[in-house]
This record gives C-alpha cells, structure tokens and sequence, in this order.
C-alpha cells in the first residue's frame, strides 16, 4: 500500500543575501570586538596599579629634593647673584680699550722739529691730531709717515690733513683726521 | 496573539544578530565610560612619569652642586664685588677707586667729574650699557702722567683692582716736563642685584674659568678697614649683606 506524506511545515522563507551575510559576520564582529575590549582594559587597569606606585615614589622623591634645594635657598640665592655680576663684569672688561695703544703709535712718530699740541680719540677710533712742525722738509716726512702707517702697518685709515696753516716763524700747524682699524678701538 | 507570535518569529530568526549588536553597542558604550578614561589616567602617568624623571634628574644634579658650594666663599666674594661694581652709584668707592689708581700708577688727577643724575638706582632715566645690563655714571677725569704712567693708568681701569671704569674718548696733550695730561671721558658702573631667582628645578649657573678668574681676583681684594667703615657708616650705598 502506498503511503501518501503531506508536509504541513511551511517552506522557510528564503532570506536576503546581506541578512545572511550579517548573521555571519556581525558575530564575529561582536565577539572580536568583545575580546580586544576586555583584553585592552586589563592591560589598561595592570598599567595603572603597576605605575601608579612608581609615579608616586617619583613624586615624592621629586617633593624631598625640592624641600632640600629651598633649604640651601640662601646658598643658591648668593651664588647666582655672584655669577650674574661675575657676567656682567666679564661682559664689561671684555670690551678692547686701545686708546693708550691708539696715542703710543700716533705720539712715537713725533721726532724733532714735531710737536703735538692735541691729540683727540673718540669713542668710534676716530683720531684728530693738532699738530705744528717745524718746517716743510720735516711737513713732508711727517705725513710720509702717516702714509706708511696706512699702507704698511694698516693701523689706521681715511687719512685727511686739514687746515694747514704757516705762521711768520715758518711753523706749519695742521690737524690730522684719521680711523684707527677696528682691532684698536672699543667699539 | 499573532502580534506575538510574529515577534518570536521573527526574534528566533535574529536572535543572534540582535545579541552581537548588543554586545557590539556595550562594548562602545563600555569603551567611552572605562576604556578611555582608563587610557587617559594611564597615559597622563606615562607623559608625567617621564617629565618627573627628568626633573628628578636635574633636581638632583643641582642639589649635588649646590652641595658642593661653599657658601661662605660666595658671600664674601659678592660682598666685594662692591668695590669692583657696587650695588649703587656709590662715589665714595669711586673716589677710593682714584686714589688707589694715583698710589698705584704714579699719574696725577686733576679733576673728577660725574653726572651723578638720578638719586634712585631704579629710574628709568638711567641709562644701561649696551650688552649687559649695568647702569652707566658717566665720567670725566683729567690726568697728568709721563707716557709709562699713563699706560698703567689706562691698563688698571679695569684690573678689578676697584671700580670698572670704561674708556668712550680721551683727549691727550703734550705738557712740560715730557707730562702728557689725559681728559678721560668714559663710565663707571653699578648693578642693582636682580629681584627674581629662577625655578627650583631651573639649573644653576655656571661660571665658566674667565668668570672664576674674576671671582678670585675679586674675592683676594684687600679692603682697607677704612674704605670699610666710611662705606658702612656715612654713606648709604645699599644692602651689604642679601640676607640681612
């Protein structure tokens, strides 16, 4: 005899391609997602309770050398004041004073028959000479000189003889302007 | 009743979707409430730990070298720094200054001018010196001297052997005799000490071998006990002692 079945179920209803696809993956998603978040969080939680000790000692340790540096305070305060006047002292002492130098070289070119009456350096090297010579042979060497100390020994520059004047004794008196070079004056 | 029935219909066939959903939203919300706050604590001990270290380390480095500082050296040291570059303008020292210097060089002064100006050290009307941060008394001195006594003269303005005195300009005239009278215009200085200290952990200055030159120079001054007690008593030239 032949047996008839009847299927009383239903036909399940065919789901779409992304339920299907989501069903798969937001799982492992979730489960993925659970597990870095507890692993990070442990790690987050043994980080702290193990530095936090180790940051207070530091903490402390820090708060100890303060307190022992406020007391050597006086110490400290005395010594930086004398190392901020010892700067300033260095700085000033430091600055080239030449004039003496500048005078020396000017006042050994004077031989007989030269006579300085001034000889005026100023705080930019700048130097001015009054001098009176005796006659023009001497005139003429004296500036000779001053030529060579430019070209030769270049101490001093933009050399300018002015007002040369001859009196009824034949006495020359002239100034003498001229830039004495930056290693010889103070600034 | 079918209402119902199509719920639990419906939430069999999402039952696990709808449960990695929760767990995912838990975790965020999770994330936001503990994860990142514990982050934030653990991140801000890691970036403190490392500046404390470091500042450890130079707490340490200037407590060991303020613990090799003798302090008594340093006090005398700055007090006689007076006589080289006092607190204030100072005059008296500044006349001891040129007496010292015609002992010492053989020159004869014969006159002294300064504009002493401003009776406060902190006016602004005061003038600074470039590059340092001393104030200016400008002078004028008239000195009369052979060549070789000149030149000590000159030399000794700033032998720390009294007050710093610069030179601007100098006007020479040939006297006689073989006397050479020198007008010096220039500057004497003085240096109101600084009111702020730096940090606690702000390094120790160093002074380097030219400035513990100077120091020695000027901590071996020999003060006369009479520079010493016009200073002290008769003329106010400031705190002697920082910490009185």
């Amino acid at each position: 005899m032949l047996k008839k079945s009847i299927n009383l179920i239903t036909p399940r209803e065919k789901e779409p391609y992304i339920i299907r696809r989501l069903k798969t993956t937001v799982p492992i998603i979730s489960a993925v997602s659970l597990f870095v978040f507890v692993a990070l969080f442990i790690f987050s939680i043994v980080y702290v309770n193990q530095n936090v000790n180790s940051y207070n000692q530091l903490v402390a340790q820090v708060a100890a050398l303060e307190n022992q540096i406020e007391k050597e305070k006086s110490k400290e305060g005395i010594y930086t004041l004398t190392s901020q006047v010892v700067d300033v002292v260095k700085q000033l002492i430091s600055v080239k004073q030449e004039h003496y130098q500048i005078f020396s070289d000017i006042w050994n070119l004077q031989t007989e028959g030269i006579t300085y009456t001034s000889i005026i350096i100023d705080q930019k090297g700048k130097i001015s000479i009054n001098v009176e010579v005796d006659s023009y042979e001497i005139l003429t060497a004296f500036i000779e000189k001053i030529v060579n100390m430019e070209n030769v020994s270049k101490s001093f520059s933009q050399i300018r003889a002015e007002g040369v004047t001859r009196d009824k004794k034949g006495i020359y008196t002239f100034t003498i302007s001229m830039q004495a070079d930056s290693g010889q004056t103070r600034k | 009743m079918k209402n119902l029935l199509d719920f639990t219909t419906f939430f069999r066939r999402y039952e696990i979707l709808l449960a990695s959903g929760g767990i995912i939203i838990i975790v965020v919300v999770f994330s936001f409430k503990l994860l990142l706050p514990n982050f934030a604590k653990a991140n801000n001990i890691f970036l403190q730990k490392a500046d404390l270290k470091a500042k450890l380390g130079r707490l340490e480095k200037k407590y060991k070298a303020l613990s090799s500082l003798d302090q008594n050296y340093y006090s005398a040291s700055y007090s006689k720094f007076d006589y080289v570059l006092p607190k204030s303008k100072d005059y008296v020292t500044l006349f001891f200054t040129f007496d010292n210097l015609q002992t010492k060089t053989g020159v004869t002064i014969l006159g002294t001018e300064f504009q002493l100006g401003e009776i406060s050290t902190s006016s602004a009307t005061l003038a600074r010196s470039k590059g340092d941060s001393a104030y200016q008394v400008p002078m004028t001195v008239t000195v009369l001297g052979t060549p070789e006594q000149l030149e000590n003269f000159m030399s000794a303005l700033t032998d720390l052997s009294g007050r710093i005195l610069t030179v601007d300009a100098t006007s020479w005239e040939a006297q006689a005799g073989g006397f050479i009278q020198v007008t010096v215009v220039g500057n004497a200085y003085f240096y109101p000490p600084p009111k702020m200290i730096k940090s606690v952990d702000a390094p120790l200055p160093v002074i380097d071998k030219q400035g513990e030159e100077i120091l020695s120079k000027v901590a071996s001054l020999q003060v006369s006990s009479d520079e010493q007690s016009i200073e002290t008593t008769a003329v106010n030239v400031g705190k002697k002692n920082l910490f009185e």
